[in-house]
């Protein structure tokens, strides 16, 4: 009977860690339920984004059924032209054209949030700033040296670098921070950390879209099981009960 | 019921079912005793069978070439129909099943399964695990993301540093001169074909010798010495439905935890899907730290612990011997072993402690084994090293000075 009790715990308990999550500020854990979250996140990188990164893996068909946006409306108004509700994502930059022009290809973002992780993008998108030794004008904290513009400067405004010296600081590998500039942006820092999130949470979707029907069904699952094993666990004590 | 009664006559006239049930089943007897340490056998031939089953799926849809294999991994994983749930099986069933295997050995390692008559089942079940290594170092290739190509690239390096004709021989393994697609395609076709049959005959051969000498216990005792006129063991029950419910039992126990991993954590936090396997393979970039599956840590931390180089050999030479030692010594644990008891219960002080020190160093092997060289764990996997080989080399000496404590003539609950 205690094995039956921990594994009911044990079900309760992780069904607790799935549902926990939501937008905390300092690290970010991405929340599918949030599907307004996810639809911005996709006007972000429609908007932003998708001319240079490719989400290849993902399909647009997908996306509308995943994020609640009716066929019609997503064709007309997010489709592009030379693409069909089933092709691949593909970005209109040609990788030769990339390679001249920033002196890299632009990577794919299907698996970004997987390969690094939601979090990291959510910082990253915020963590640039201006540096004049950089041909485009702007350097990243989390990527020194990185090839891409900051493409959301205007959303933003302009952020500067601001480093501090003491030894306390500098131990920790933690002693640079961006601080607002003179250029305002079009948001606030508060909006502008939505956008963040809501791209980045975007991401996290599309390294990983099974996860809604992976986690629905999961649970149906583990109950069944657990199910079986009181059964199991009875049957086993009815046969055992003779053994001495 | 007439039909069916008929139906196994005709059947049984033609091939002996009735006397393979009996034998295997409901006359075969086992133990009473055995604790939850047996289970892992039934759920390692399990596991076995969920990567044969998702394998065949897998290989439907798979393109085994170095263009292809990554973005057919993500077309499995998005466009077929329930396609992430056969991987995450595979690639969760490749972890569970060496969480299961070495605690597998570990029981064979505590009551002393190796010991007279048991020999043969030992050395078959420790070939059957030096295939399974292989073969998921193969499968390992397989996604074709930057750890995958090199992991392998790293480990089909080793036969390289083979003095003479090692550098041939590196190219032979790889069909080129570093991992290519070349490479992808033969290590995909031993890895859906060759060492699955090999796996499953070996199978066969572990299972059919341990049903032949019967399973020892936790206590080390031969139940056979006992036995009632008919020559039933007094103290064993027939594995059908015993065993059978127990088995049933322990593998619903095992999916839930299985299922739970699957659904709702399937990268394992970076330990079953690393985070450098989400990007293609890329030759032309070399990952900062290369690192193996966690479930060959214990063993690539072994290989990179042996820094010095030895009789005008390479270090790299000496650190793959080691390696191969480390596995190759296993197999002899049961001439090692000089103990006149079989079960650790019985066996001295000093038997327990040697085994606490093997248990100890294969977890901290581990855990070095992902994390980047440095000089402290360089110094703390030699350490490791070291206690991991005591145990096995001096085994026929402490395992026949240590006192005893007399074995019970009859098994007890």
């Amino acid at each position: 009977m205690r094995r039956v009790i921990l594994i009911t715990l044990f079900s309760c308990f992780f069904s607790i860690v799935v549902v926990a999550g939501g937008s905390d500020q300092r690290v970010m854990t991405p929340d599918f339920s949030d599907q307004a979250s996810l639809q911005r996140g996709l006007k972000i990188y429609s908007n932003y984004c998708s001319g240079c990164h490719q989400l290849s893996y993902m399909r647009y068909k997908e996306i509308s059924i995943d994020l609640g946006i009716p066929n019609a409306l997503f064709e007309e108004n997010l489709l592009p032209k030379y693409a069909r509700m089933d092709s691949q994502i593909t970005a209109t930059m040609a990788s030769v054209d990339a390679k001249r022009w920033f002196g890299a290809k632009a990577p794919d973002l299907t698996l970004e949030a997987k390969r690094r992780s939601p979090n990291w993008i959510y910082h990253y998108l915020q963590g640039f700033y201006q540096d004049k030794s950089r041909p485009l004008g702007v350097n990243n904290l989390l990527l020194e040296n990185v090839a891409m513009p900051n493409v959301l400067e205007h959303l933003q405004g302009q952020r500067l670098l601001q480093c501090q010296q003491d030894e306390k600081s500098l131990k920790s590998g933690h002693n640079c921070r961006t601080v607002a500039g003179k250029i305002k942006g079009t948001v606030s820092e508060q909006e502008f950390k939505q956008i963040a999130y809501d791209t980045a949470n975007f991401l996290a979707y599309t390294a990983d879209p099974s996860r809604f029907q992976r986690e629905s069904l999961g649970l149906k699952v583990l109950l069944f099981i657990a199910l079986f094993c009181v059964f199991a666990y009875l049957l086993k004590k009815e046969f055992w009960r003779d053994v001495r | 019921m007439g039909f069916f009664s008929g139906l196994l006559d005709w059947l049984d006239e033609r091939f002996p079912i009735k006397a393979f049930y009996k034998k295997h089943f409901s006359e075969y007897y086992v133990p009473k005793n055995l604790n939850a340490m047996y289970v892992f056998g039934v759920l390692a031939m399990l596991l076995l069978f969920n990567q044969l089953i998702t394998g065949i799926w897998l290989a439907m849809s798979y393109t085994p070439t170095a263009a292809g294999a990554f973005a057919s991994i993500q077309y499995i994983m998005r466009d077929v129909p329930y396609g992430w749930l056969i991987r995450y099986m595979h690639t969760t069933g490749a972890s569970a099943l060496f969480i299961v295997l070495y605690i597998h050995v570990l029981r064979g390692l505590l009551y002393g399964s190796y010991q007279r008559p048991r020999e043969l089942v030992w050395l078959l079940g420790m070939t059957l695990y030096f295939i399974i290594m292989i073969e998921a170092f193969m499968g390992y290739l397989l996604p074709w993301g930057q750890m995958s190509y090199w992991g392998a690239q790293v480990i089909t390096s080793l036969f390289g540093s083979i003095p003479v004709i090692g550098k041939g021989l590196e190219v032979w393994v790889r069909g080129d001169y570093l991992v290519s697609g070349v490479t992808l395609g033969r290590f995909y076709a031993l890895h859906i074909i060759a060492f699955p049959i090999l796996m499953g005959l070996l199978v066969y051969l572990h299972l059919s010798t341990l049903r032949h000498v019967g399973s020892n216990n936790p206590q080390g005792i031969d139940i056979k010495k006992h036995v009632n006129k008919k020559g039933v063991p007094l103290d064993g029950v027939p594995f059908s439905p015993y065993f059978i419910t127990k088995d049933i039992l322990a593998i619903a126990v095992f999916l839930f935890l299985f299922c739970t991993v699957i659904f709702f954590f399937p990268d394992g936090f970076g330990f079953i899907l690393e985070k450098a396997n989400f990007e293609p393979a890329n030759p032309l970039i070399t990952p900062m730290h290369i690192e193996a599956a966690w479930y060959f840590s214990p063993f690539y931390a072994m290989l990179r612990a042996i820094t010095f180089s030895l009789f005008g050999l390479d270090a790299k030479f000496l650190g793959m011997v080691v390696m191969l030692s480390s596995v190759l010594i296993v197999f002899f644990v049961p001439w090692l072993d000089k103990s006149p008891v079989r079960s650790i219960r019985y066996k001295g002080y000093l038997s327990k402690c040697f085994l606490c020190v093997f248990v100890v160093s294969f977890l901290v092997l581990a855990v070095m084994g992902s994390l980047p060289v440095g000089k402290t764990t360089t110094w703390i996997s030699q350490l490791a090293t070291l206690g991991y080989f005591s145990y096995f080399l001096l085994m026929p000496w402490y395992s026949r000075v240590e006192a005893t404590k007399p074995v019970p003539e009859r098994v007890s609950l």
